[in-house]
């Protein structure tokens, strides 16, 4: 017997889709890539930040 | 397999308690991720990647692996069963996904972590990885407040096993 999905459950299915899709898009294109695609440059830290003896 | 009533109630209560825990933990992992992006100050931008690296390893990734595991076994003990009724299956779909993307990115936020302590981060240092931990977070609290969402509603819709499970109970 053939049962009729739920139309909340499609809707999630379409939702979920078009999700996953755009994080694959923006990961394919480097839009959110990190480490080994990403900026890693960073700068050292510099003798004013962070290091003061009051 | 069904589990006595003492023990369904006790895996219930832990799987409640990590659940709301993780949605929790990620909120506070998303406020973190943001001021940690915008902050000027060079200190609270340190120590706020510091502070996420430390609650991913010992809080977020502890609750979602006691949430997701606690959760399969409260439904295999119990007549909701794992694949009978869709908004099971739809919080399966959800949590696993997201338990998966929170270990692969244990990296990433001990990198941001790392770079914070050792350096001055300017405000386009690491900036697509700064930006992906929220995006990320943000996505992660999504899943889990619609996760939450459903065990609260609990959606009607019974899966085709589900039906058939039914359906050889009554004969």
């Amino acid at each position: 017997m053939a049962r009729e999905m739920p139309r909340w459950v499609k809707i999630f299915a379409i939702v979920a889709a078009i999700m996953v899709t755009a994080f694959a898009v923006l990961h394919a294109v480097g839009g959110m890539g990190h480490l080994t695609h990403g900026n890693t440059g960073v700068h050292p830290m510099s003798a004013e930040h962070g290091n003061h003896v009051l | 397999m069904t589990l006595a009533p003492e023990l369904r109630k006790f895996v219930l209560t832990v799987h409640i308690i990590a659940s709301v825990g993780w949605v929790g933990i990620v909120a506070g992992f998303l406020a973190l991720a943001i001021v940690g992006l915008v902050s000027p100050d060079v200190q609270i931008v340190r120590a706020s990647y510091v502070a996420m690296d430390l609650t991913y390893r010992t809080v977020v990734i502890p609750l979602g692996l006691a949430s997701l595991i606690t959760g399969v076994i409260s439904s295999f003990g119990t007549d909701w069963g794992l694949f009978r009724h869709y908004w099971i299956v739809v919080k399966l779909l959800l949590t696993v996904p997201a338990a998966w993307l929170m270990l692969v990115h244990l990296h990433p936020v001990a990198y941001a972590a790392r770079a914070a302590s050792a350096m001055t981060l300017s405000a386009d240092d690491l900036a697509g990885l700064r930006a992906q931990l929220i995006v990320y977070a943000v996505v992660a609290l999504l899943v889990l407040l619609t996760s939450t969402g459903l065990s609260t509603y609990k959606p009607r819709g019974r899966t085709s096993y589900g039906a058939r499970k039914l359906a050889g109970r009554s004969t």
